[in-house]
């Protein structure tokens, strides 16, 4: 929608249409393709762009890692939205590693945990091997595979300024076939003539948000008027969730912002001006180079 | 809320070593745009590590980066000054990595370039502004820096500035500012510095923030480079949608359109939108969805223009090219490439090497890696193009070689009318038919009537 006086796109529209070309792209790209969603406000994001990239519909498949311990809130939220948007969503999960205990509130460290809880998972589903729990919209109900064909591209909602490793990240970003990530060997990436022939075995990570930041996540949120999480919202005690994951290693803020417009102000000139969104996961703490290190291997 | 609408993408280039990631550094320091304790942090790490803190520190964030003290690929870096926000890509100075100082230049509407005050003018340097001159980046800051390790000598800079002035001029580069800077001790970055009372100009986040936006196409001509056509007819929609985002231009419902190469024609039904309110027209950047009174067949590659506008988009099947050769394999002769170019895929061959750019090499047998030439490119089948200058989104393409991307360039001149290579093999007979493919799908047509209603 450009804006009327001067003709321009705002910095929002911009965005938008840069990511819906990303998308749609993507799309016309890769025979099996699927898209993350963590169910965060960032691949939420994406969700809605995927809506309207393809005028309300989702021609590709939602995957959602499920470690278990994920805040209940969130799996409740899923669920709905998928019956509401009708999504075909597809559940990932390493139920061997939750049975054996193998996990961070068992004693493992956490950085172990995150690779048998989400990595291992989400390399699992993505080549096909590991078990799927799929919600079909149209039958409203859910079904469980076995085995099932490996996606050769995911539609991932990283951003850049995230974290160091994910701002050095293109937009298709080849991963090998064991699902590895070599930075420092990138080919190049020129203006929107985005690579997209790859050798066959070779599985792609698709970013169409590296250029968005958290604000103007949040920008887009309230225009949009796009449905999120209750969690991120301070529900009379004080507190909220700046960044979901699991919560034994996610930890609320203290902030009184009960809305995307209060959250934005806080990100503007209140008190999150200068705190970095991922400050209350603990996976990043623990020593340098840790993320790049689990992404590396295959983490988001 | 003008902060809202305005948002730059910058790229800082330069030899390796001249400072640029320093330069970053400091604009984040001084500008408080760095995260709460980052810095300290930073600091504290290099006293335990034995080391002296650098400002590169806060940005390069691969562990081969800070072990080995260089940046290997571009980074996307937010920093907000008091007029707007811009994206700044650091982008690596080491040869080695030039494909990824292309890949963080080809998002930048402006460039700062750092010069080492000791060192001087690199090849390196020398190349980058050949770079920028050939992806179109007009607006250039140039800052010689170190300036505190040669006392602020102003004669030092004045050489500089001049041998590297004359140099931009042999490529038509003007640049808007020379700016002396010390990036480690904070000269002239954010605040102006007493030590070169001899320089009486802006300091460089000054000139940044002076950075016009680009021109957009909004007042051109209408182009919509087709990048798929939509039938979602499962979930019972009847829509046939021919999707794409605009590069120039304005359009209406009702407005005829043509579409290049293959001269079809149709009325803007409707313009397609979710969950939001109904449009009358869509214009530059947007990504769109439309539908046509007359439903044809299109196919993804194709440009859609206004039918009673003159545009300058040409069917070609020849150009001549400015090309950045970034492939391991070098870009040879009686070989085929992929070109992308818009939305079209096309089979290209190099024809001829013309010159090579900022190097008088004598032998024109092949472009090797990080070499550039001024070339001549035939096409398999027509497409439609621009010239950069007209379009620069018609106007530039990637070559393909094999599964990389290998190479990048620019058009500078539609040579179709000469003889192509296209004429000369099996495509003959067939490529410029427009009647053949419009009875073979007036046949589908009428065999699978199921699939176009």
């Amino acid at each position: 929608m450009s804006d009327a006086k001067t003709g321009r796109l705002s910095k929002l529209d911009k965005l938008e249409s840069q990511s819906v070309f990303i998308i749609r792209e993507a799309y016309k790209s890769f025979k099996n393709i699927g898209m993350l969603w963590s169910i965060g406000k960032d691949s939420t994001v994406l969700l809605w762009l995927a809506k309207k990239a393809f005028f309300g519909h989702v021609p590709f498949e939602l995957i959602h890692i499920d470690t278990s311990f994920k805040i209940p809130e969130m799996i409740a939220y899923r669920d709905r939205l998928a019956k509401e948007l009708k999504l075909r969503l597809v559940v990932g999960q390493n139920i061997k590693a939750i049975a054996e205990k193998r996990t961070f509130p068992d004693g493992l460290d956490r950085i172990s945990c995150c690779k048998e809880l989400k990595t291992i998972p989400l390399r699992q589903t993505l080549d096909g091997t590991g078990p799927r729990r799929v919600y079909d919209p149209n039958k409203d109900a859910w079904e469980e595979l076995e085995r099932a064909e490996p996606y050769n591209a995911v539609i991932v909602g990283v951003r850049s300024d995230e974290e160091g490793s994910r701002s050095k990240e293109r937009v298709f970003s080849a991963r090998d076939e064991k699902n590895e990530w070599d930075a420092s060997a990138q080919p190049p990436e020129l203006w929107n003539l985005y690579k997209t022939e790859f050798a066959p075995g070779t599985h792609v990570r698709v970013h169409p948000l590296l250029d968005w930041t958290e604000l103007n996540v949040w920008e887009y949120i309230e225009r949009e008027k796009i449905p999120t999480i209750s969690v991120y919202y301070n529900q009379g005690d004080g507190k909220r969730y700046r960044s979901l994951g699991c919560y034994p290693c996610t930890n609320p803020v203290d902030s009184d912002a009960h809305n995307p417009k209060e959250i934005i102000e806080e990100l503007i000139s209140g008190k999150f001006r200068n705190i970095a969104e991922r400050s209350g996961r603990a996976q990043d703490k623990d020593g340098g180079g840790t993320l790049e290190t689990l992404r590396k291997e295959g983490y988001m | 809320m003008d902060d809202l609408h305005e948002r730059m993408n910058i790229v800082i280039t330069g030899h390796v070593d001249h400072g640029k990631s320093t330069l970053v550094g400091r604009l984040l320091a001084d500008t408080l745009t760095l995260p709460e304790g980052k810095l300290q942090a930073v600091k504290d790490s290099c006293k335990k590590n034995g080391r002296v803190f650098e400002y590169a520190f806060l940005l390069d964030a691969l562990e081969d980066e800070q072990k080995q003290g260089i940046t290997i690929d571009s980074a996307r870096i937010f920093f907000k000054s008091k007029k707007r926000e811009y994206i700044i890509i650091d982008a690596p100075g080491h040869i080695e990595f030039l494909r990824n100082m292309l890949s963080g230049a080809s998002r930048a509407e402006a460039a700062v370039l750092v010069i080492d005050a000791v060192e001087g003018v690199a090849e390196n340097s020398k190349r980058h502004g050949l770079l920028l001159s050939l992806l179109g980046i007009s607006q250039v800051l140039v800052a010689v820096n170190k300036l505190d390790a040669v006392n602020y000598d102003e004669q030092v800079f004045e050489r500089i500035k001049n041998e590297y002035t004359a140099y931009l001029e042999t490529l038509k580069v003007k640049p808007l500012a020379f700016v002396p800077v010390s990036a480690r001790e904070g000269k002239n970055i954010t605040e102006p510095a007493s030590e070169m009372p001899w320089y009486t100009g802006s300091t460089v986040l000054e000139i940044l923030d002076s950075f016009k936006r680009l021109s957009t196409n909004e007042n051109s001509f209408f182009a919509m480079p087709v990048q798929d056509v939509y039938r979602f007819s499962n979930d019972n929609d009847d829509r046939r949608i021919y999707a794409g985002t605009v590069v120039s231009g304005e359009i209406f419902v009702g407005d005829s359109v043509t579409f290049l190469p293959s001269k079809k024609t149709a009325h803007v039904k409707n313009i397609e939108v979710w969950n939001a309110p109904p449009r009358s027209s869509i214009s530059t950047g947007e990504a769109a969805g439309l539908t046509l009174e007359e439903e044809i067949y299109i196919k993804s590659g194709e440009v859609m223009v206004k039918s009673l506008e003159k545009s300058l988009v040409e069917t070609s099947t020849r150009v001549r090219a400015n090309v950045i050769w970034l492939g391991m394999r070098p870009l040879g002769f009686n070989k085929t490439y992929l070109l992308k170019l818009g939305c079209a895929r096309v089979e290209a061959r190099l024809e001829k090497i013309e010159s090579f750019l900022g190097d008088d090499r004598e032998e024109y047998d092949e472009l090797r890696r990080h070499e550039c030439g001024s070339v001549i490119l035939g096409f398999a089948r027509p497409t439609a193009i621009s010239s950069f200058y007209d379009n620069a989104d018609l106007g530039r393409f990637v070559l393909v070689d094999g599964y990389d991307a290998s190479g990048g360039g620019i058009i500078l001149e539609n040579l179709s009318a000469k003889k192509s290579w296209e004429s000369l093999n099996s495509f003959e007979g067939l490529a410029g038919k427009d009647n053949f493919e419009e009875e073979l799908f007036a046949l589908l047509k009428k065999y699978f009537p199921q699939r176009f209603e």
